[in-house]
């Protein structure tokens, strides 16, 4: 109760303050719920794209390695059986697309999937990143989804996810078998005017014919190499004809153009720019001049080594695995390999001293690195010209120098090369959020 | 003069006074109305400066994921680039056989996404008779605030492109009250062209 003389209006304006500060904090936690709100939003719709991308790698690994394990090399080298399991009982592909829809609950869990019939799929419903994820496996659309026979080493495979407040996403990828073209020759060299020399050792054996284990009957071309030209020039460095054999043929017959046959990719400059990007991201080890030879893979435990820049392997060294080096690659002495080689960049192949070591599998040597010599410089692929837009652009002239003695054999092995490019993921050639 | 007595009202002085301090009281509270009304109005552009910003880059970046989708190998390129990428109307055009018919020809197979002095629009055709669809007012893509516009789609290479970083710079229509500044918000997205991968 106020007492004499103590009249005011301070309640009143102390609510008038108070109800204005409380107008303010209220604005302002208006404006930072819609704040939050919209970074939720956000946040849930990149999460459920996410974990259906996931759904999408996870079934491209696992159709990988069901491939890889069937029991026949007709099983791994198609996709039929793949297909024909995702067929379920009917043996009909009922998939659809357009159907693939999420199941909620009353919560707002995901429960299941609708849309695609009997049908087996690739993955089923897993919990991933705070959402569910299920793959499906279809052919692609120049076979026709719905048919079970492969005829392109491709297929689609279609994953679903799912995340808060009952969003889904649905995303879709053909995906091809093939991880790296075949290998189309003993020793392949990209680029004019290849610069080959096997040597003037009659001890040492250069092979075209598989080798027990691979595909039988096979012969492919001791040099393989790009047009007339560069035959020419590659036969100028055979010394010992008869040390070349090949499916009946020898010496510089095994020499070949293999323009016509060869898999375009390997004559594109930028594929093997982009290969040399997988084989960096998929290698065991990636390392430079100073990396020791014993980080390289052994037979009985292949690797894949990206080596950036000049390389020696010294002494007796079995190396195993598929090897890129982007400089100058140098055998030396014993050493020898099982697998593929890749001297892409420099595109520089020496192989000097006596030694004994075998390489069996395949080599590929291409010059893309342009004048300077470096890989992922501004004039790789520019050609002899080291201009890029002229028309010389592409691959420069190849360097594969065994001058060396020794009786250490070159020998095409295609289970040597597959051994190691199998553990490469199944290529995504296309990607498609719908 | 003070009157005596319990009916005894105010004198005139107390009257200034109190006259006076309400007069600071509610002078401060109508500053701070004033003060409470700019912030609310710049918080409310602020958050439509984002929601613009971010509502069109996600719309961008869902069309670029999608970029070079062809079920038919067909053998068309996934993205058209600008030549000329610093210049005044940025652009990109996006190429996906999304019926899988063999072609790029068909509705939303073909879109090109542009910057065109303060606003985005895009064109869901390869008609190039057909006009443009503003996609979002207000961008300025002017994040330094030099009067130079940045270029909103840089792609690691112009032969070869495997990746396209988008950014996006919306800004306020009019300026902040309280700063007197326009109001800008940048986001960005590396989208990798999921292609040969």
């Amino acid at each position: 109760m106020r007492g004499n003389g103590e009249s005011g209006s301070a309640l009143v304006l102390a609510v008038f303050v108070l109800a204005l500060l409380s107008a303010m904090g209220a604005a302002l936690l208006f404006v930072s719920e819609n704040e939050m709100k919209m970074g939720q939003v956000d946040l849930g719709s990149k999460t459920v794209f996410y974990v259906s991308e996931a759904g999408l790698e996870d079934a491209r690994e696992t159709l990988r390695v069901t491939n890889l394990a069937g029991a026949t090399e007709a099983l791994r080298s198609s996709f039929h059986d793949e297909l024909t399991a995702a067929a379920g009982a009917n043996g009909v592909i009922n998939f659809d697309p357009a159907a693939l829809k999420p199941v909620f609950d009353a919560s707002g869990s995901c429960t299941g999937f609708t849309g695609y019939g009997d049908d087996v799929p690739l993955k089923a419903m897993t919990t991933f990143g705070g959402g569910m994820y299920a793959a499906f496996l279809t052919n692609d659309a120049v076979d026709g989804r719905a048919n079970l026979t492969d005829s392109n080493d491709r297929v689609m495979i279609t994953a679903i996810g799912t995340g808060p407040n009952h969003s889904s996403e649905v995303v879709q990828a053909i995906v091809e078998r093939r991880s790296f073209p075949s290998m189309p020759a003993t020793i392949t060299m990209i680029g004019p005017t290849a610069n080959f020399d096997g040597g003037n050792s009659a001890a040492k054996n250069y092979i075209g014919d598989d080798c027990p284990g691979g595909v039988p009957g096979l012969a492919v071309p001791v040099v393989g190499v790009i047009g007339s030209s560069s035959e020419a020039s590659a036969e100028g460095g055979v010394h010992k004809p008869g040390s070349y054999t090949s499916g009946g043929q020898t010496g510089v017959n095994t020499v070949t153009n293999i323009s016509a046959t060869i898999d375009p990719s390997w004559t594109n400059c930028s594929y093997l720019h982009d290969l040399a990007r997988k084989v960096r991201a998929a290698a065991d080890v990636v390392g430079n001049s100073s990396t020791p030879n014993g980080s390289l893979g052994t037979p009985g435990a292949a690797r894949i080594v990206y080596i950036e820049g000049d390389y020696t392997i010294g002494g007796g060294l079995s190396g195993a695995g598929l090897l890129w080096v982007t400089g100058t690659l140098t055998f030396n002495g014993n050493a020898g390999w099982t697998g593929t080689i890749l001297t892409v960049g420099k595109g520089n192949f020496q192989r000097s001293g006596g030694g004994n070591g075998v390489i069996s599998g395949a080599n590929f040597v291409a010059n893309i690195a342009g004048p300077d010599g470096a890989m992922w410089t501004s004039d790789d692929c520019s050609g002899p010209d080291g201009i890029v837009g002229n028309a010389d652009d592409g691959a420069a002239v190849a360097t594969y120098n065994n001058s060396g003695g020794g009786n250490g054999d070159t020998k095409y092995c295609s289970s040597d090369i597959s051994s190691v490019q199998d553990e490469f993921p199944f290529v995504l050639v296309d990607f498609r959020q719908r | 003069m003070r009157r005596d007595g319990p009916d005894g009202g105010f004198t005139l002085v107390e009257l200034l006074v109190s006259l006076a301090l309400l007069s600071m009281v509610l002078g401060g509270t109508a500053a701070m109305m004033v003060q409470n009304s700019q912030i609310n109005r710049a918080e409310q552009m602020s958050a439509e400066v984002q929601s613009n910003a971010r509502n069109c880059l996600s719309m961008i970046v869902q069309v670029l994921r999608t970029a070079g989708w062809d079920p038919r190998n067909a053998g068309f390129a996934a993205v058209g680039l600008d030549p000329s990428p610093t210049n005044s109307t940025n652009y990109i055009e996006v190429f996906a056989d999304l019926n899988e018919d063999g072609d790029t020809n068909d509705a939303n197979e073909d879109v090109t996404i542009r910057w065109a002095t303060d606003k985005i629009e895009w064109r869901t055709t390869s008609d190039t008779t057909q006009p443009y669809v503003t996609l979002a007012d207000s961008i300025s893509n002017d994040a330094d605030a030099d009067g130079a516009p940045e270029t909103m789609f840089v792609a690691d290479s112009m032969t070869n492109p495997t990746k396209i970083t988008v950014r996006i710079t919306a800004r306020s229509p009019v300026p902040d009250p309280r700063s007197g500044q326009y109001i800008r918000y940048t986001v960005s997205s590396e989208v990798v062209l999921r292609k040969n991968l």
